[in-house]
């Protein structure tokens, strides 16, 4: 399908720890374990999850600014994970990055013009003068002052910096945006204009967004599809709406569930679930939710469900819609 | 308007400087201070009443007088002209040797600290085995191997000092390279060099900058002992050290000889740490208030 | 008939800037009722956590003071109290819980230790039956393995079960009014389900009045009676938690409510409120929101609103000219 931007394919990344005395042991965190989904053109993807999901290492393995283990990325058809130095260079322009914490994201020893200017300086693109054009351009474009080029981060509100990371991302002309927690920590007066600021980005410049966020509520608003992270493997998929609305697998329940809704009518009356999120380091064997999962039965236990395809659109991973179950009839299925 | 803007910045820079120094009075005095130490250096062909090398029989080892406003040594030289000259000689080697290890020790610490790995136990293992031996034994073994000048004092004690700034700048280094804006850097395809020179190494400058300050009183120090026990420079240039070994024979009879030049490193000495403590207490709070 | 707990009036605290004295929260009036929890809800730098810090007296000195106001526990000025007396009721009858759980317990010291310590301190019981105090806490807290935990130091707890310990040691003293101040903010979604539970079931079990301090508007939904809204360091709206949601009086709260993204439900377009919070040390004459605000009139900029109430049962107040006017005989406000 030639609307396909990204393809990510089976994609693994793994961290080595060596923890205990005298002794010590390595473990390895499956941090992503086999994670497949695809991006269209000038769609927002959203990825959520708990800590330790593996939503971030996904952003940043699809990068490589951590070095996956296996899989493929594939970026307008060619494989991302395949590519050398020069290649990736060129890559580079075309996906970028958009930081959570905007404090830590701005090298606070370079003025906002500096920040914006020395990457379109190392690639070469434009003669001094262009470049400055093309800064201030920036500037207008994501609601920031020409007089911000002079200035340094710390002058700047929490908003406003992330504003700058925005333009930053936009410096290349990219197709994909990966953005981490963009809003997350904002004021929430805040978030709400700058999310407006980036789908009104998103539309002018036909941009693909990987939105990765715990929070659902502001998921479900920028995105069109999303994917349910849970200890480093995707447990559904789908168009945001039916995903949230009619979840599927028990833990997207729960963590629907979970979300207080500013309505005191409806939060009142929230699941309660036990049980914490276990340890990357130790996985529960078999499908990794079943500890905690009111569902379980033995096969949940011994082996990882299938990724099974509901209505085309859908995809889960869970032993309660088994082939069996679903050629049985879905009105059989408890859906809420 | 310029994206570059070099006056506006140095002018924040000053500024901000300004603003440092009033919260600790202590840094002024030590500034007001060395500025009189270095203007004495610089003057000193102008300033010193004789020709430091000048022997003169007939008035040597007199006390201070009209004539001689410290006093004359066991030559008859004039000790006043000897100190303004070998200020000149004391500050150059403290300053120099400091910048030199400052900036081999510097690079080193950033490689060290951001590539990690081999190169982090390789870089900090070469620099433990330099820290291991005393200064004084440094000063012995270079100037054996290469020759007791000034060149090669200053070399001597450049080597003492740039490990400790490996290790001074390796852990800002470690603590920074995790924050978001280098990863930025590294989304956009910068290369390391660029990476390490242009945003690590600027937002660790601040701390480098008030442990020169200290260190430089520190080599001052070291370029007294080494001349001390004769590893200096050559008779008849003076150096505070040197001075102070000259007048070690007279020392009960005339200790003038020997105290005067004592009281100029001391000075110099305590003018550098006022200095470099009034940027350190406030370079923390700096950046945390604006 | 519901008993007045707290009663908070005209509290006005100040901090000290590079460029003088500026007020963070500047009277601030409300009271709080016994069994019931009062949300504190705004964005940042809009003065509720220094209010629950002015209230415990916990204020960071040299640089900051309060300038007047009084805050009446069972009758008794908690400002000016002297300091000793302030200690026996801090960590006894007032508790206050924080929010991140790793900088507030003592990372050399174990569990049961530092819940011990609290009750060896407050009850003078011997070590023996602190320990076992503490035990019974964990348990009340519902911390699964509780006795092993006891050993246990904080880093090898999880952030959920650091928050359970924060609150079992708030509660050592029995408390009467608990100040969380974003307790679960920093928590992941499913774990602060749980923690919400757990001080909705303490709150029964032990007739406790809590302050929830937060910025999240779907927490306050869930755990509020009451809600105060404040922004700029004034209180801008103050109402039953259901009366809040439906009815948003202040042009801030309404506007706050109208640009958040749902989960329940598709939001079009979302209002972003345009602007920003002004800064602590550049806050405008008259109303603070008035330069935010869409339905601002001349007076909004040039004086101060006093809080109104505005309905007839007299619990919903605001502080607002346009919205504020006093109501009808009808019930309805007059505009």
């Amino acid at each position: 399908m030639n609307d396909q931007l990204l393809k990510v394919e089976g994609l693994q990344t793994f961290f080595t720890i060596k923890k205990g005395f005298p002794n010590p042991v390595t473990h390895t965190v499956r941090a992503l374990d086999e994670v497949s989904f695809h991006i269209n053109r000038g769609e927002s993807f959203g990825l959520v999850g708990e800590s330790g999901c593996g939503k971030s290492t996904a952003g940043r393995s699809i990068l490589r600014l951590v070095e996956p283990h296996g899989g493929k990325v594939l970026l307008s058809g060619k494989n991302v994970l395949e590519m050398d130095k020069n290649q990736l260079r060129v890559m580079r322009r075309k996906m970028q990055i958009i930081f959570q914490d905007p404090y830590s994201a701005l090298n606070p020893r370079q003025t906002i013009g500096k920040i914006l200017a020395e990457p379109l300086h190392v690639h070469r693109l434009g003669t001094k003068g262009e470049i400055r054009d093309r800064v201030f351009a920036l500037l207008k474009e994501v609601g920031l002052p020409s007089e911000a080029a002079n200035k340094y981060p710390h002058e700047f509100s929490g908003g406003q910096k992330q504003r700058v990371g925005i333009a930053r991302a936009l410096l290349f002309e990219p197709e994909l945006i990966i953005a981490d927690e963009p809003v997350s920590a904002l004021d929430v007066s805040i978030q709400s204009q700058v999310l407006a600021l980036m789908q009104g980005l998103q539309k002018n410049h036909n941009l693909s967004f990987l939105f990765i966020s715990h929070d659902l509520a502001v998921v479900r608003y920028f995105c069109t599809r999303v994917a349910v992270m849970y200890l480093g493997k995707i447990v559904e998929q789908g168009p945001v709406k039916q995903v949230f609305d009619a979840p599927l697998h028990p833990y997207t329940k729960v963590l629907r569930g979970a979300s207080p809704i500013p309505d005191p009518t409806l939060s009142k009356k929230m699941l309660r679930m036990e049980g914490e999120v276990p340890s990357p380091l130790d996985p529960p064997t078999g499908c990794h939710f079943h500890p905690r999962c009111p569902h379980v039965t033995d096969i949940c236990k011994k082996q990882y469900p299938p990724v099974i395809s509901v209505d085309g659109e859908r995809t889960v991973a869970c032993h309660l819609y088994s082939q069996e179950q679903l050629t049985k009839g879905r009105d059989k299925l408890d859906v809420n | 308007m310029s994206l570059f803007p070099k006056s506006g910045g140095l002018r924040r820079s000053i500024s901000d400087l300004i603003q440092v120094f009033n919260r600790n009075k202590t840094s002024w005095v030590g500034l007001v201070l060395l500025l009189f130490m270095v203007s004495l250096a610089v003057f000193a062909p102008w300033l010193s009443p004789y020709d430091p090398a000048d022997q003169n029989i007939l008035s040597r080892l007199n006390p201070a007088s009209a004539e001689h406003l410290l006093g004359t040594d066991q030559f008859g030289r004039d000790i006043l002209s000897r100190i303004l000259w070998g200020a000149r000689i004391s500050l150059t080697v403290g300053t120099i040797s400091v910048l030199m290890g400052m900036a081999v020790g510097t690079v080193l610490g950033i490689l060290a600290g951001y590539k990690g790995k081999y190169w982090d136990y390789l870089i900090m293992g070469v620099m433990d085995v330099f820290m291991a031996i005393p200064t004084l034994l440094m000063g012995l073994m270079v100037v054996a191997v290469l020759g007791p000048n000034l060149v090669n004092l200053t070399i001597a004690i450049a080597l003492t000092v740039a490990p400790r700034f490996a290790r001074i700048a390796r852990a800002p280094t470690i603590s920074i390279k995790n924050r978001d804006f280098i990863e930025a850097g590294r989304a956009m395809g910068f290369s390391e060099l660029r990476i390490m020179a242009g945003h690590i190494f600027p937002n660790i400058l601040g701390e480098l900058i008030v442990m020169g300050s200290l260190w430089i009183a520190t080599a001052v120090r070291i370029e007294a002992s080494l001349s001390f026990i004769g590893l200096g420079v050559k008779p008849p240039t003076p150096t505070w050290g040197g001075m102070i070994r000259e007048g070690f024979q007279n020392i009960l009879s005339e200790p003038w000889i020997s105290i005067y030049p004592g009281i100029f490193i001391l000075i110099t000495v305590l003018a550098f740490n006022m200095l470099g403590d009034g940027l350190r207490d406030a370079i923390d709070p700096k950046l945390r208030n604006s | 008939m519901e008993e007045k707990l707290l009663v908070v009036e005209n509290l006005t605290t100040s901090f000290h800037l590079q460029n003088g004295w500026f007020s963070a929260i500047e009277d601030l009036s409300f009271t709080l009722n016994s069994n019931e929890t009062l949300a504190l809800v705004g964005e940042s730098g809009c003065g509720k956590s220094v209010t629950a810090y002015s209230i415990m007296n916990l204020l960071p000195k040299p640089g900051s003071r309060i300038d007047r106001g009084s805050v009446l526990f069972h009758g008794k000025d908690l400002i000016g109290l002297p300091e000793a007396e302030m200690r026996k009721l801090r960590g006894s009858k007032l508790a206050m819980i924080f929010q991140e759980p790793m900088t507030s317990l003592n990372p050399a010291l174990t569990i049961g230790q530092q819940i011990a310590e609290v009750l060896y301190y407050h009850n003078g019981t011997s070590r023996k039956v602190a320990l076992k105090g503490a035990l019974d806490l964990l348990n009340q807290v519902k911390i699964p393995a509780a006795a092993t935990r006891l050993n246990d130091y904080p880093h090898h707890l999880s952030g959920g079960m650091r928050q359970r310990v924060m609150i079992a040691m708030s509660l050592a003293g029995r408390p009467e009014i608990m100040l969380a101040d974003e307790p679960t903010t920093a928590l992941d979604v499913t774990i602060q389900a749980q923690v919400l539970a757990l001080l909705d079931d303490l709150k029964q079990e032990l007739k406790m009045s809590m302050i929830f301090i937060t910025h999240d508007m779907g927490v306050v939904a869930r755990v509020a009676d009451r809600v105060a809204v404040m922004y700029g360091g004034h209180l801008a709206e103050i109402a039953p938690v259901e009366d809040l949601f439906a009815n948003p009086v202040h042009p801030y709260t309404e506007a706050l409510l109208k640009s958040v993204p749902r989960l329940d439900r598709d939001v079009n377009d979302l209002n972003p409120i345009p602007g920003l919070v002004p800064s602590i040390d550049r806050m405008p004459q008259g109303c603070r929101f008035a330069e935010r605000c869409r339905f601002k009139i001349d007076i909004c900029e040039q004086q101060l609103p006093e809080l109104t109430v505005i309905n007839p049962t007299g619990n919903h107040s605001v502080r607002c000219w346009v919205r504020g006017a006093q109501t009808t005989s009808s019930g309805e406000p007059k505009v």
